[in-house]
């Protein structure tokens, strides 16, 4: 491992691997902040420049694009309610509260420097520890999967905020949502109604841009502000002030309990920077002192989510190349390039071509600073978007979220789909439903089905499945407490006013 | 008072909206076989939990009708008919594009937002609205390489 590491090393010294981790870091923040866009398409974006490189300069520029569209979506989160990717969405409601109380700098920092906290961490763990996170990743079955997903649909109790019941409502029809085009286990289709757009299924990307972005227009059309300035007062983003490392030391363990959540959770295949971002930001929420102030412009609520978010990128590297697992749809763009370079995958790679993955990454610790430099440009140049006149930015956030609904599946049913939950957030937002809950429900609705199917063919129906296999048991368990505590904590609390 | 009636209306059409797909499931949702987890499971367990959440809610509201908030205005009337306007524009641009062309029907799709926004200088509409389709339109043929629709006059 040793002599792998120091060739590594020896390998990075090169203007080339740098200005390809450059280049992808940047593409990847652009792509990532732009509604609609994602990290995933920023990797496919970069894939056809690698042809023509060596491997490692090719894999490394992919990397960059990966890890800087997945922070990217957190700058549009936090200034203009309209998170980049799925991965961003929990950032949204303090990310943006804390801009209208004029805090937008330090949300905007706050999420720079713990995504690149989080990036760092999980390289480490990649570096590290490989091996043996596989090996827990390689148990997971079914039935592990499903408890994963009720685990994760527990936030529902966290972010309905007043109305149990109406985010429960909203769950619901996230997953009722999700359930329309074919049916992932036997491919029977599902309230199509005869439309033969809706055999796609209605997709995240533009249900996320509708319930976000074009709901959020709609609210500025009707009340007609003048800009995010006039309306919430100074809210300019101060680009000159300090934000010292040493601000983030009270949420040490909120730095690190998120790193490790996004770090197992990336790990295990099939999951991402989504799920991860909304666990850990229900876990730091059950943890808090003042659990209130989240969905109010908490920072704790931002850095949990965007540690989570960011450790999943070096965790999804850990099955691809201890098992030559694709673990998403960027490890499998990584390793078709991989392919394309002539590189045989598979669980020998770290064996065959040990200099390469040690150069990786190596590569993946320099993305990740080169991430925190470019980064603190990006946040200079988005964050004249505050100052900017409503009746000029409406618009362009429009247009770019219609094109962005329509990039995403090349399909005018797209945008229809991202202008009707534009409407149904729009309305609903205004009695209170909490529309977060609805797309949270669409990511796990897949999951959550397909695990719990799977499970119970394998024990022949019997539910003892769940309660027989200890990894299951642990995360059904942690899903209970995650829901009575805070349960019982308010209940507690209202006696408490009461007697009082 | 009768301001937790008002209230209720979005429940009760969600849980109205909800009975008819649980209505719709067997001829909407085909299955290969009988049995307890199949296709159609998960369509009837959330129709049925959005159900009972719906009552839930329902209950809630009108426990909490005595609570004596104040009648709240959900949506301000001229507001209300800009949004409409815009999303009939959105729904005028879906049906132009295809025929005009990207460029042509985000112009004019741009100009009548930022209209409906409050923007009354015909200059800064008319190139503002320019700018910003040009800008869209390079971004993503060009450097992202995304096909956009062409329509009549080939961009």
């Amino acid at each position: 491992m040793l002599d792998n590491i120091v060739a590594a090393l020896g390998n990075m010294v090169s203007l080339e691997m740098f200005l390809c981790m450059f280049a992808g870091v940047a593409v990847g923040i652009v792509v990532g902040a732009l509604p609609g866009l994602s990290a995933t398409l920023a990797v496919a974006l970069m894939l056809p420049f690698t042809f023509g490189m060596s491997p490692t300069a090719g894999i490394l520029i992919l990397v960059g694009a990966y890890c800087g569209g997945v922070y990217g979506g957190s700058i549009t989160a936090i200034l203009i309610r309209t998170p980049g990717t799925p991965a961003s969405v929990a950032t949204v409601a303090d990310g943006y509260a804390m801009t209208k109380k004029g805090k937008a700098y330090e949300a905007l920092m706050g999420s720079l420097l713990t995504s690149t906290i989080g990036g760092l961490l999980s390289g480490l763990a990649l570096l590290l520890i490989a091996p043996l996170i596989a090996k827990l990743a390689v148990n997971f079955g079914p039935p592990e999967y499903f408890a994963l997903a009720m685990f994760g649909l527990t936030i529902i109790a966290s972010v309905s905020g007043k109305s149990l019941a109406k985010g429960m409502m909203m769950a619901g029809l996230g997953l009722l949502f999700a359930c329309v085009g074919i049916d992932p286990y036997e491919g029977q289709a599902r309230f199509i109604f005869g439309q033969s757009f809706l055999y796609s299924g209605v997709g995240m990307v533009p249900a996320m841009i509708g319930v976000f972005a074009i709901a959020e227009v709609f609210n500025q059309i009707e009340i007609r502000i003048k800009s995010v300035a006039a309306e919430f007062g100074d809210v300019s983003v101060d680009c000159k002030q300090k934000f010292p490392l040493k601000k983030l030391r009270p949420h040490l363990p909120n730095i690190l309990r998120s790193s490790v959540t996004g770090i197992i959770v990336g790990a295990i295949p099939g999951t991402g920077g989504a799920i991860a971002s909304f666990l850990a930001y229900n876990n730091e929420k059950a943890k808090s002192k003042h659990p209130e102030e989240f969905g109010n412009g908490s920072m704790d609520g931002i850095i949990a989510a965007e540690t989570a978010k960011n450790a999943t990128t070096g965790a999804t590297l850990i099955p691809m190349f201890t098992l030559g697992i694709p673990g998403d749809t960027v490890t499998a763009i990584l390793l078709g390039a991989l392919t394309i370079h002539g590189l045989s995958t598979g669980p020998k790679l770290f064996t065959e071509h040990g200099v390469l993955v040690y150069t990786v990454i190596i590569g993946f610790f320099l993305v990740n600073l080169i991430m925190l430099v470019q980064g603190r440009f990006a946040i200079r140049w988005f964050s004249k978007i505050t100052q900017v006149p409503s009746s000029i930015l409406l618009p362009i956030i429009l247009v770019l979220c219609l094109v962005g609904a329509y990039a995403s599946n090349n399909s005018f049913a797209s945008v229809g789909i991202a202008v009707f939950f534009g409407v149904l957030g729009f309305i609903l937002g205004k009695f209170g439903f909490p529309m977060a809950l609805l797309l949270i429900a669409m990511v796990l609705a897949q999951l959550t089905e397909m695990s719990l199917r799977q499970s119970l063919i394998l024990s022949d129906g019997s539910p003892l499945i769940f309660v027989q296999r200890p990894i299951c048991l642990i995360f059904l368990l942690l899903a209970v407490f995650s829901v009575c505590i805070p349960m019982l904590k308010a209940r507690r609390a209202r006696k408490a006013g009461k007697s009082s | 008072m009768l301001g937790y009636k008002k209230k209720m209306i979005p429940t009760a059409v969600i849980m109205a909206i909800d009975a008819a797909v649980f209505f719709s499931i067997p001829s909407q949702v085909k299955i290969y076989e009988e049995g307890l987890v199949n296709t159609r499971f998960l369509p009837y367990l959330v129709t049925i939990l959005i159900f009972i959440c719906g009552i839930a809610d329902l209950i809630k509201t009108f426990r909490e009708r005595d609570k004596g908030e104040e009648e709240k205005n959900y949506f301000n009337k001229k507001g209300t008919l800009r949004v409409l306007a815009a999303v009939a524009a959105l729904a005028v641009w879906l049906l132009l594009m295809p025929e005009i062309g990207f460029v042509i029907s985000t112009v004019l799709l741009s100009a009548f937002i930022m209209l409906l926004a409050g923007n009354r200088s015909a200059v800064q509409i008319l190139v503002l609205s320019l700018i910003l389709t040009l800008s869209v339109y390079a971004l993503f043929k060009l450097a992202l390489n995304l096909r956009l629709p062409q329509g009549l006059f080939f961009f």
